[in-house]
């Protein structure tokens, strides 16, 4: 075992966990980028030990999630049902697809989630719940922490979200990332989700849908110990420290910073797929 | 609050013990992969042995395992990690059913289905 690379890859992991978790993207849109773009590591190869790190993380991730019920259980297997066949169909797609696609896509995904970072948000506002029927049952509360008040909330356009959850999964398959980057604004401004609720429901079902990735690349020859561990433990690592660190710094004063980061990395997969390498990159 | 057209009659009260199992797969799952994980390292330490590039196909991880060799500890706890969503999903499925929450049980169950396609992929490598 190459223990500086072992050590190298653990803490690019960590870091990208770090950064994932302040920006609520989890570590997975950073990891196949750096890894191919500065490692070299095969794009698939990469591609699979994300889905993998990213399943480690939301194991741990989601059961916090679950004791303060900012998960919804209903809601989550309701929109995993598309999620996770689009993860499936997408991580098939991807086994075969040319790395010069991929990095278009994914270069595309990495400037998305950069811009919405940059463009201001509005938040959804919660509806007054008589207005609102609630077909699918899909009615929960949970004890916002800061306020110590109880929301409750019912999801809205569920067919709407079903849709969006499919998509979100195939890019998911496709990339190895973990699909929150598109679920929860889509849960948060399509469904009317508040947006812890919307977290946490998000992080639980990306878990899932890794899985669904990760055996298929799996099957495919595509895991490779050597990136995997690494990849695991500095994610672990990572976000925990990002979710301490996210309650001390200001972690709106660095969102440019890393969104900057973001679209970097964004272009320069779109370079690499035309075959263009920026200096420091393999 | 209009709502259950026809919907499951379980209330949220009703499934509190789902997310209780959950958790605690999720727990138990998080801590046995990372034992496993641990452990692996350990001994791949200890007999200066490199790890795979690639994993083992599951066939041949049980062998390997009783060989010692910790490239297939390494490998049981990547499984072990792939695992345990699945196992939530059985549970959450079976605590749907139980709490008397039908279509969600059933919905569940579907998404399993959905898991055990990729299984079954990487089960035919």
């Amino acid at each position: 075992m190459d223990i500086t690379r072992f050590i190298e890859l653990g803490v690019v992991s960590a870091a990208a966990a770090i950064v994932g978790s302040m920006l609520g993207l989890g570590g997975g849109v950073f990891l196949v980028p750096i890894f191919t773009l500065f490692f070299g590591i095969d794009q698939k190869i990469a591609i699979g030990a994300s889905a993998i790190a990213v399943v480690t993380n939301s194991v741990v991730g989601s059961s916090i999630h679950l004791q303060s019920r900012f998960t919804n259980l209903r809601l989550a297997m309701l929109l995993q049902v598309t999620m996770a066949t689009g993860a499936t169909i997408g991580a098939i797609v991807g086994v075969w697809a040319p790395e010069r696609a991929l990095n278009v896509i994914f270069g595309l995904v990495l400037l998305y989630a950069a811009t919405s970072m940059l463009l201001k948000r509005t938040a959804a506002t919660a509806q007054e719940l008589s207005e609102v029927d609630d077909e699918w049952n899909l009615k929960a509360s949970y004890i916002d922490p800061a306020s110590k008040r109880e929301i409750t909330y019912v999801p809205q356009q569920v067919r709407a979200g079903l849709g969006v959850s499919g998509f979100a999964g195939m890019l998911s398959g496709m990339l190895g990332v973990g699909g929150g980057v598109i679920q929860v604004p889509a849960m948060n401004l399509l469904m009317r989700i508040p947006v812890k609720a919307a977290a946490g429901t998000s992080s639980f079902m990306v878990g899932i849908t890794a899985v669904a990735t990760a055996f298929v690349y799996y099957s495919r020859e595509k895991i490779d110990p050597t990136v995997v561990v690494p990849a695991m433990i500095g994610i672990f690592l990572g976000s925990q420290a990002g979710s301490r660190l996210t309650r001390r710094v200001k972690a709106r004063n660095l969102v440019l910073f890393f969104t900057i980061i973001l679209l970097y990395l964004g272009i320069s997969l779109l370079l690499k797929a035309a075959n263009i390498t920026l200096p420091g990159q393999k | 609050m209009n709502q259950q057209h026809g919907a499951s009659p379980a209330s949220n009260e009703a499934i509190v013990p789902v997310y209780r199992a959950a958790i605690r797969v999720l727990t138990w799952g998080f801590r046995t992969g990372a034992g496993i994980l641990l452990l692996g390292l350990v001994v791949s330490l200890i007999k200066r042995e490199a790890l795979n590039t690639q994993v083992d196909p599951f066939a041949d991880i049980l062998p390997t395992l009783f060989d010692g060799k910790p490239a297939a500890i390494i490998d049981l706890a990547i499984l072990t990690f792939m695992a345990t969503p699945l196992l939530t999903v059985v549970v959450v499925a079976i605590g749907f059913m139980r709490a008397g929450d039908r279509r969600y049980g059933m919905l569940s169950f579907v998404v399993l289905g959905v898991l055990c396609i990729s299984v079954t992929l990487s089960l035919l490598r």
